[in-house]
Formats: C-alpha cells, structure tokens, sequence
C-alpha cells in the first residue's frame, strides 16, 4: 500500500514537472528550419532528418552508436551470469512464417535505408527492422545461432562504429572532423548508413541474444 | 481531431496501466501496446521514421526483452 502510494507521488511529481517544461517552452522557432533548408544542397542528401543526422550532427550520430556499443558490451559482461535455456518453438508453421517473413524484412530494411537519402527512414530505422528479423530468426531456430563465431559477431558489432570514425579522422586531413567533401558526400554518407545498419543491427539483436543465451 | 483525442486518451489509460498492474504480464502487455499506440501518434504527427523505429524497438525488442525477463523471473521463482 505504502509502495503504491509512494508510486503514485512519484508519478504526479513527474507528471507536474513535465507539464512545467511544456507550459514554459521556448516557442518552435523556424529559423533552424531555415537554416538547414538553406545547406540541404551542401549536404549531398535531399532529406532534411537525414542531413541533420549524418552531416550537420554526425558527431551526435557518431556518439549515440558508440553509446549503443557500449550498451552491448555491458550486456556482454553481465550475460554469463543468467544463462538458461529459453523457451522456443520448432514447427511448420514458424519454419513457413520466417521463410516468407525474413526476405520481407530484409527487403523492406535495404529499402528504408536507400529511402532515407530522400524521405523519412535511414540507418537506425532500418536496422531496428532487421534486429526483430534476426530476434525471430533466434526465436524460432536458435540452433543456428550455436555455430556463430563470437569474435566475428563482435567484430561487425563495432565494425559501423569504426567505419564511421575513420572516415572522420581521414575529412581530418582535409579541415573539420566529420566534414565530408561535397562531391563524395552523398556516397560517403550512403556507405556509412549501410554499415551503420549492419551493426546496428546485430547489436540491437544482440542485447536479446546475449540476455537470452542456451544452456551448453 | 477526434483521433487524436481518442489515441491520447488511450496513451494515458495504458500509461496507467503499465505503471499500476499488478501482474507483471499484463503490465508488459500494456507496455507493448503502449508503444503501438504511440507510433500511432507518431504518424498522426507525421513522423513515420520514428513511428517505425517506435514500433520495432519500443514494442518489439523492448517487449521481447521484457517478456523474457518475466519468464526468467518465473524460472528462477520455481527453483527456489
């Protein structure tokens, strides 16, 4: 009783603060609008979320995979403490279900992320779509997942994250880090969205795979 | 309009819900519908990125995350 109550405090507190912070907000102002309109050309894309996410800010992109990454490898320390063996289901029916499901998701993850040059989608979209494929994948035939290579899979899991640095530290050469060239910028930011969606991928699925680890 | 009205009502109800059941299933059930429903607003507000990334991590990997987490609970409760 004593917890709810304590619940329900907490809850109207946070909901006061909340609708403090949207009662007291600064006014949408146009101008950034304006101002990423205005260097969409430079930008090598025509989609004004993905210029902002892959050039304007690319570190923040840079540094929210990296905190993703970092996720994984604390999941990767706790993991051997709670192995056990998951509940999973082998039949025709799922065998059917992931046989005409699977190639969908792929399909629709490498669309959502050529979209993303030019309307709403991108990497991170893209990859969260192809980690519920791999979690079915895991789900319903876990017997694949005994033959993977974990050092391969750790690799691809900061393999994006690498990519993308190096290509900051090689636009150092030429002036500002993660400035890329407005001539490659389009096929730049194109290469890292695609490895960015690869390991993005697996360390979204991994953080199940890892939690949800079978009894050898 | 009325949509909105209606998903936002909804928003809260099942906001209420995640927070206040006491069964933890039905409280990750809520959760997962919580999500669904968000990226309804999403849409609504014309952020169909987000709707996606809304539905596949909130409620998807999220919500396997979190029923796993329950049956794991439920396993070590009958061990002892």
């Amino acid at each position: 009783m004593l917890y709810k109550g304590v619940l329900w405090c907490v809850a109207t507190l946070l909901l006061g603060v909340l609708f403090f912070m949207l009662t007291t907000m600064p006014p949408f102002s146009p101008k950034l609008d304006t101002l990423v309109q205005a260097d969409l050309a430079m930008s090598g894309v025509s989609h004004d979320v993905t210029a902002v996410l892959l050039n304007f800010r690319s570190l923040d992109t840079l540094l929210e995979v990296g905190v993703m990454l970092l996720a994984l490898i604390a999941i990767q320390v706790l993991t051997p403490h709670f192995r056990y063996k998951p509940f999973t289901h082998a039949s025709t029916i799922t065998d059917m279900y992931i046989a005409t499901l699977l190639p969908l998701i792929v399909l629709s993850a490498v669309y959502l992320l050529l979209a993303g040059t030019y309307k709403s989608g991108g990497a991170f979209v893209a990859a969260a779509l192809l980690a519920g494929g791999i979690i079915i994948l895991k789900l319903t035939k876990p017997k694949l997942f005994l033959t993977l290579e974990k050092l391969h899979l750790r690799f691809l899991s900061a393999f994006g994250l690498l990519f993308f640095a190096t290509i900051g530290i090689l636009s150092l050469i030429e002036g500002v880090f993660l400035q890329y060239p407005i001539s490659y910028a389009s096929i730049v930011i194109l290469m890292i969205e695609a490895l960015l969606m690869l390991s993005l991928a697996i360390i979204l699925a991994s953080f199940f795979i890892h939690a949800v680890q079978d009894l050898e | 309009m009325l949509i909105d009205i209606l998903l936002s009502f909804a928003l809260l109800w099942l906001s209420f819900g995640i927070v206040l059941k006491d069964d933890l299933f039905s409280a990750v059930v809520y959760f997962i519908v919580f999500g669904m429903i968000l990226a309804l607003v999403w849409v609504r507000l014309f952020a169909f990125d987000l709707a996606l990334a809304e539905v596949a991590l909130g409620s998807g990997i999220t919500g396997a995350l979190l029923l796993d987490t329950i049956a794991f609970i439920k396993m070590q409760k009958k061990k002892g």
